[in-house]
């Protein structure tokens, strides 16, 4: 009771007396741009460019990415046509030839093999464009079915007879999707950078938050000095100055977050009448940086409700 | 009697005024940092194309990789102005697995399938000459073999232009930008053949010509830098990035307006003394604004020294490295609002603490 009665007393001294404002002006920065940096247009608004991009693109990664992905080798193998032959490196896709061609729009035709061959559009002239090539690879020969010719200057072989113990996978994906994924990569890292910022600065504002709740721990000495005349006891007195330093802290960082989502939206409103401008995105950050921002104030307000004891 | 004060306060506070300068320090490298990082993600293609000065000539487009313009089109309307130089590129963003390489195209004699490999891309890729890239062409959804055979500089991957244009999907003829350079009356005359009169824009650095074409017309619109031209068209203005790093980077200083006061506060005692031996009030507001400028001077200083020797802030965005690019004369934004906050707490304080 005795303690809640301290509290009570602290806190509304504080609020009459504008204390508060004290504590807004030290934290008001850090929160103020945490909340106003996380809550930038997202680049998946960049998704309406990028509407028309629904050409698929084959992509060799080492790690299975989005898309349907194939176990992938490159080889370099010899292609033989009667007495020609030429050595060439060989892409190996262990996967069904008639849907991996076609969703890459290699070939227009049915093909029924169940492995094709797509030439590099030089070797396929040199080779007086043939049907069927023989494919020496690792001394294993054999004659594949050739399913048409490309621009690149690698051979295409999709089989799904060929088991290939590899590390690598040929992925095929809109590239749509691809791009979007590289913009969100982009995304990603610019928040980790301004998250790392953010909490250099949050912990650099130390010292100023610091100030600012002894500065409040010292103009509420005349109600300390009242209440420890009044029976309160110091440890008592410690408490009841910790829980109104943390709970003023709590309001204002609260308070301040709320002013910055409005102050995003208002801004945003303001330039739409100017520029084209995508909406602001509050991000998860905010949620995950807020408690640091508080956890902060409590650690600080625990060094200075020592100042409450002294003081009286 | 000035100088003795400004001595008496500086050596018995002295881990006062010690403690508000690291603070200080600090708060002004943050800022610095914000601005840069901005600033070098102002000048993105400019940093992967290595284009710093000349008049940029490129088409209208969703980014200048996927920008077009047509050689002999440019020839045609520079070919009457004299003392210019014109080199052609062709850029093609190609994947390699899950990042995204410019693969541009170079005068130099490279055979077939040999690239030339930044050496910070050969670092951060953990090529060496000799290795291959398998890469995937976003245009004709093609894989290709490029062959290490070399190094060149920056964050991008050169190959012969039959080599780029085969892997961009286009034929012969077509660049994405061209950089003209010479004389700025000769940039003058190329401005105008291109169909834009120079108006506020300098003829000296870089500038930028981005092609549009309307109907049966040609257009061109002028800008200052080569991602500003395209960042536009994504709704983005280059003008309020700025001004929106300016806000972070004063908003991040805002707390040397409170350590000001702070300071000020505990140096109560020895100003009392001061008064008590019949300085005034102003002498002593005088002596907080004299100090406030050397601190906050001093601060400064110190947090430039970090910022041009601590790279702890950098982004990477795709393998490409930015670091926060040199300050220049946005350094005195820092400055002003740094010393203004930090001396004006000071003698706000000063005066109320005499008072």
């Amino acid at each position: 009771m005795e303690f809640l009665v301290a509290v009570n007393t602290l806190l509304v001294t504080a609020i009459r007396r504008g204390l508060y404002t004290t504590i807004l002006a030290s934290v008001l920065a850090p929160v103020l741009l945490l909340v106003v940096l996380f809550s930038l247009p997202s680049t998946s608004s960049l998704e309406y460019f990028l509407l028309e991009q629904e050409r698929q693109v084959l992509v060799v990664t080492t790690t299975k990415t989005s898309g349907d992905c194939y176990s992938a080798k490159l080889v370099e193998g010899l292609l033989v046509v009667n007495t020609s032959s030429l050595r060439a490196h060989i892409l190996l896709i262990s996967a069904e030839s008639s849907r991996v061609l076609r969703t890459l729009g290699l070939t227009r035709g049915e093909i029924n093999a169940t492995s094709s061959l797509i030439l590099p559009r030089d070797v396929y002239t040199a080779l007086e464009k043939p049907r069927v090539v023989r494919v020496v690879v690792n001394n294993t020969t054999r004659d594949y079915t050739v399913a048409g010719f490309w621009s690149s200057n690698i051979a295409l072989l999709v089989s799904s007879e060929v088991a290939l113990d590899s590390s690598k996978y040929a992925c095929i994906a809109p590239r749509s999707r691809v791009l979007l994924g590289v913009i969100e990569s982009a995304e990603s890292s610019l928040l980790s950078t301004a998250e790392l910022w953010i909490l250099v600065l949050s912990f650099t504002y130390l010292p100023v938050i610091y100030t600012a709740q002894k500065r409040v721990v010292e103009s509420l000495s005349t109600s300390l000095r009242v209440l420890a005349n009044s029976g309160v006891g110091p440890r008592s007195l410690y408490f009841s100055t910790l829980t109104a330093l943390v709970a003023l802290h709590v309001l204002v960082v609260l308070y301040v977050c709320a002013l910055g989502v409005v102050l995003v939206y208002t801004a945003w409103a303001a330039l739409s009448y100017v520029t084209v401008l995508p909406p602001p995105v509050i991000r998860s950050h905010v949620a995950s940086l807020i408690p640091v921002e508080l956890v902060l104030g409590v650690l600080v307000a625990l060094i200075t409700s020592r100042g409450a004891v002294k003081c009286c | 009697m000035l100088l003795v004060t400004y001595r008496v306060l500086l050596t018995t506070r002295i881990r006062v005024f010690a403690y508000s300068l690291i603070v200080l320090t600090l708060l002004s490298w943050l800022s610095l940092v914000a601005l840069g990082l901005v600033s070098s993600l102002l000048w993105l293609y400019e940093g992967v194309f290595g284009v710093g000065e000349g008049l940029v000539i490129s088409s209208r487009g969703f980014s200048p990789l996927t920008a077009l313009v047509y050689r002999s089109e440019i020839e045609s309307r520079l070919a009457n102005i004299s003392g210019i130089t014109v080199e052609y590129y062709l850029v093609a963003p190609v994947l390699l697995g899950d990042k995204v390489l410019v693969l541009r195209s170079t005068s130099s004699n490279l055979s077939g399938d040999c690239v030339l490999v930044g050496i910070d891309m050969a670092r951060e890729l953990g090529v060496t000459s000799g290795d291959y890239l398998l890469v995937s062409s976003l245009f004709t959804s093609e894989v290709y073999y490029l062959e290490v055979c070399g190094y060149t500089s920056g964050y991008v991957v050169e190959g012969s232009y039959d080599l780029v244009a085969r892997i961009r999907g286009v034929s012969h003829g077509y660049y994405s930008y061209a950089v003209v350079r010479g004389p700025p009356e000769a940039l003058d005359k190329a401005l105008r053949a291109l169909g834009v009169e120079p108006g506020e824009y300098k003829l000296a650095g870089l500038l930028v010509a981005v092609l549009s074409r309307v109907g049966n017309r040609t257009r061109a619109a002028l800008y200052r830098a080569l991602t500003e031209a395209y960042i536009s068209g994504l709704g983005l203005q280059r003008d309020y990035i700025l001004y929106f790093a300016y806000t972070v980077a004063v908003a991040s200083v805002l707390g040397s307006l409170l350590l000001g006061l702070d300071v000020a506060r505990r140096t109560s005692s020895v100003l009392g003394v001061f008064r008590l031996v019949g300085a005034s009030r102003r002498h002593l507001t005088l002596v907080a604004v004299l100090l406030g400028l050397a601190l906050s001077t001093i601060a400064f200083t110190a947090s430039l020294l970090l910022y041009r020797h601590f790279e702890i802030f950098t982004l990477n965005i795709q393998g490409y490295v930015f670091k926060p690019a040199e300050p220049g004369v946005l350094v005195l934004v820092v400055y002003s609002v740094l010393t203004l906050l930090y001396t004006l707490g000071l003698a706000l304080g000063v005066h109320r603490e005499v008072e």
